[in-house]
């Protein structure tokens, strides 16, 4: 492997700005969602979007790839949709000399950037491989595996609305996303800058601002970055009040959460503490960024029971409550702030 | 850590010790503050003479106990760089920063640091630990305290009462005092160390006492004790023996000596009936005559000693010397007897009534009265000068005309003042002016004996009066006291007599209606 180039902190945040701004030009007022993105690429996490169709999620992904000049593929699931569709099959080829050989052509989990869209309509044996790949980064057919390029980027989608013949995905494949975040629908403001970039003449040239070994020292250097016991300590405290029969569990977690966050849950935040924390141009981890990212790296990873869908009760308001009962940690010193 | 982040973690720690100290008064503050105003108005509601100052102290102890844990407690490193990362708002750059420490070649560990300094450099403790001000514990605790300071500095009902008990316990020790000063002159009385003793033990009672009730009771309760000792009787005894050892000492028996004056009556019996068998018959004529008046004059009080001398008359009538003397010997075993019983009935009734006074001063000063009343009874101090008979009988005293007691010695008491006993000066003399005088009356146990000394005494109030005591005049005779004072004990006697078969039938119902005269007078 290449020596990968150093990245100094301050031109980590200066490259995380500049694909923002890249990406910004075609995806308007999708700031958060974007950084949610970009966090996950740079903690070489997956991300799950969740929003109507419409919204810029592929042009998103599209975008993203441009700026950082990788390949891209999209592959939008459909219950007929196969594993080898997705990972690609053995084809028997004949060379020049007649000789018929099974070659490996890759399908397009192969991609630096994956956009799998509405990832629920696929069976779960679709699902599977594509969730199998994302987590051992690496596609193993015929006896032969094959690692999966690096930076790899799996953004899966969901739509809220057409729940009708889909699969919904298990717990344990949900966990293999990084962050979930709602795609909102956007402002007056932004929709009329939307209709006005895509329904003219007029052409949006992206530049690319990075490559992948630039994306990997960057990912590289988000691991270095240091973080307090007390600010890990934290983020342990959060997933364990998830979980229903623990002590510090608030009582909206006690009576509509079936089963609490897995501790990729806090390795989660923990990582996306630290994308946040370079970007925000500190070279550590402060509780701040743990608890800022804790609503994206922890709703789709509890179990809500259905007395939660009956009382129209969301993760991200259990979440929320979370906060709220898990407190920041105080200096332990009546008086002291 | 560098030379500006450890100054800024040490000024933020004092500073955190403030804070814990203000924070932990805003907490106390009120608690303290009811308590010590509970205890203020404790202290106005019951007896509790120190609440005042236990309220100063434990104001005094807390703020002291927070200030000493303050100044004291440990303060880890790392509270305080959490204490400063969140008062300043600096995302855990110093608690990271110290946990991490300096490490070099770690680029992340360095920018760290400089990244601590630098916010450091900008950085007050003041900001990092602002003082909280909490206002409604503060406000109770504002609200209460100058109640309590206030409350403190008002004058305390309790004060008053705290006095008067003083007061008490000082009456009650004045008192016990007296009966330790009466138990002293009752033990030089013949006869008197029983009733001695038990005024002592009464005061001695008294003293581990601080109630006035109680101390009344006890009083009460050992003059009722004493005053059951004196038997109804006692005056018309003591006549009879003092009477005889008088009239004996006036006219003594033949064969006493002449040159010692003061024998006995037994020992002028003992005489008499060595003498004897050298008489003559006209001389046992002549004693047996005289034995027989003695012998009517013991009749009422010392009947055993009056059948002796009857019994010796008339054996000596009937020349039965031997009988004579047996008898004589009775009568003055007999007389020293009823002698002894007297005086210890005597001693037992001025105990009793000792007490008695003691009880009525005390409960004079337990009344709060401030007016002197030295009212000087028992005054009957006075020596009247008498009959000259010495009898006791007190015939000669000036009987019911004119006014023939001086002024006896009546105390005068002043305000706050105890009354002091008077000296008896009663001069005797009759002069037929005035009418009958049924204020005070004749007391045989007064003035009929030189030695025996009566007692006057004026009694005061208020702030605790002393009962003065004078000694009768040496002359016989006879004395007058309140008719109050002895007009029950006559009574009785006069009843006890005028069933006496020796008293003519005539005479007892004028015994009777001059009792019933004084009776009503009274």
């Amino acid at each position: 492997m290449a020596k990968l180039p150093t990245i100094p902190p301050e031109r980590y945040a200066e490259l995380a700005e500049q694909i923002e701004r890249e990406v910004g030009k075609v995806i308007v007022g999708q700031d958060q969602l974007v950084r949610t993105v970009i966090t996950c690429l740079l903690a070489e996490g997956h991300a799950l979007l969740e929003g109507v169709p419409g919204l810029g999620k592929t042009m998103l992904l599209k975008a993203l790839s441009q700026a950082v000049d990788l390949p891209f593929s999209r592959v939008q699931f459909t219950p007929d949709l196969m594993p080898a569709d997705i990972v690609g099959t053995q084809v028997l080829e004949e060379d020049d000399r007649g000789h018929k050989t099974f070659q490996f052509r890759e399908g397009p989990v192969f991609a630096s950037f994956v956009l799998a869209d509405e990832v629920n309509r696929a069976t779960p044996k679709t699902q599977s491989a594509l969730l199998e790949a994302m987590q051992e980064r690496a596609v193993t057919t015929g006896g032969l595996t094959r690692p999966l390029p690096r930076p790899f980027l799996v953004m899966a989608t969901q739509n809220p609305l057409e729940m009708e013949g889909t699969y919904p995905l298990p717990e344990a494949q949900l966990d293999r996303f990084l962050l979930k975040a709602q795609v909102p629908f956007p402002s007056a403001e932004d929709l009329v800058t939307v209709l006005e970039r895509t329904t003219g003449t007029q052409s949006v040239t992206l530049h690319s601002v990075a490559d992948a070994p630039t994306l990997l020292a960057m990912i590289e250097l988000t691991r270095q970055v240091p973080i307090a016991s007390h600010v890990l300590r934290h983020a342990v405290d959060l997933v364990v009040a998830t979980h229903p029969d623990a002590p510090t569990a608030p009582d909206l977690v006690r009576r509509y959460v079936r089963f609490g966050a897995s501790p990729r849950g806090a390795q989660a935040m923990v990582l996306a503490g630290k994308v946040t924390a370079l970007l925000d141009g500190r070279p550590n981890v402060s509780i701040a960024d743990i608890r800022q990212v804790a609503v994206a790296a922890l709703r789709h990873r509890m179990v809500v029971g259905y007395e939660a869908t009956a009382d129209n009760v969301d993760a991200a308001q259990l979440v929320a409550a979370l906060l709220d009962t898990v407190a920041e940690p105080t200096a332990g010193m009546r008086g002291a702030p | 850590m560098n030379k500006t982040v450890t100054p800024l973690l040490n000024a933020i720690r004092r500073r955190l010790r403030v804070a814990w100290a203000v924070a932990t008064l805003q907490v106390v503050a009120p608690i303290v503050a009811i308590v010590a105003l509970a205890m203020v108005v404790a202290g106005r509601m019951f007896d509790l003479p120190a609440s005042d100052v236990a309220a100063l102290w434990l104001v005094a102890a807390v703020v002291v106990l927070i200030g000493g844990y303050a100044v004291l407690c440990k303060v880890p490193e790392m509270l305080v760089a959490r204490a400063a990362d969140r008062g300043l708002n600096t995302r855990d750059a110093f608690a990271t920063s110290l946990e991490l420490g300096d490490h070099e070649g770690d680029d992340f560990s360095q920018r760290v640091q400089v990244r601590a300094n630098e916010l450091a450099a900008v950085a007050t403790p003041k900001d990092a630990v602002p003082l909280r001000w909490r206002r409604r514990p503060t406000g109770v605790a504002m609200l209460v305290a100058p109640a309590a300071i206030v409350l403190a500095l008002m004058a305390n009902p309790q004060d008053a009462i705290r006095q008067e008990h003083a007061r008490d316990e000082a009456a009650i020790e004045a008192t016990a005092d007296v009966l330790r000063s009466e138990a002293d002159r009752i033990a030089q009385q013949p006869e008197g160390a029983e009733a001695a003793a038990r005024l002592e033990q009464l005061a001695a009672d008294l003293e581990k006492t601080n109630s006035l009730d109680k101390a009344q009771e006890l009083l009460d309760q050992a003059a009722a004790e004493l005053r059951e000792q004196v038997g109804d009787d006692l005056l018309a005894k003591k006549a009879a023996t003092e009477g005889l050892q008088h009239s004996l000492e006036n006219s003594p028996l033949p064969g006493s000596s002449t040159d010692d004056t003061d024998q006995t009556v037994q020992q002028q019996l003992d005489a008499l009936a060595a003498e004897l068998p050298s008489m003559t018959a006209a001389e046992r004529a002549a004693v047996a005559e005289r034995l027989d008046d003695l012998a009517a004059t013991q009749e009422a009080g010392d009947p055993a000693t009056a059948d002796a001398l009857r019994q010796a008359a008339q054996a000596l009538r009937e020349d039965d010397v031997a009988g004579a003397q047996a008898r004589l010997g009775e009568a003055g075993q007999a007389n020293a007897q009823a002698s002894s019983d007297a005086a210890q009935q005597t001693a037992a009734s001025d105990a009793a009534a000792s007490a008695a006074n003691a009880g009525e001063q005390l409960g004079n000063n337990g009344n709060g009265q401030s007016a002197g009343q030295g009212s000087g009874q028992g005054s009957g101090q006075g020596s009247g000068q008498g009959s000259g008979q010495g009898s006791g009988q007190g015939q000669g005293s000036g009987g019911t005309g004119g006014n023939p007691s001086g002024p006896v010695g009546g105390g005068s008491g002043s305000p706050g003042d105890g009354g002091q006993g008077g000296q008896g000066t009663g001069a005797g003399h009759t002069d037929g002016s005035g009418g009958p005088d049924l204020d005070t009356i004749y007391d045989p146990t007064n003035g009929t004996g030189g030695d025996t000394g009566s007692v006057g005494g004026g009694t005061g109030t208020g702030q605790g009066g002393t009962v003065g005591t004078t000694n009768g005049q040496t002359n016989s005779g006879s004395s007058r006291v309140p008719v109050s004072d002895v007009l029950d004990s006559y009574s009785r006697q006069a009843t006890d007599a005028m069933n006496n078969p020796s008293v003519p039938p005539a005479i007892r119902a004028l015994v009777l209606a001059y009792f019933n005269q004084l009776q009503g007078a009274k």
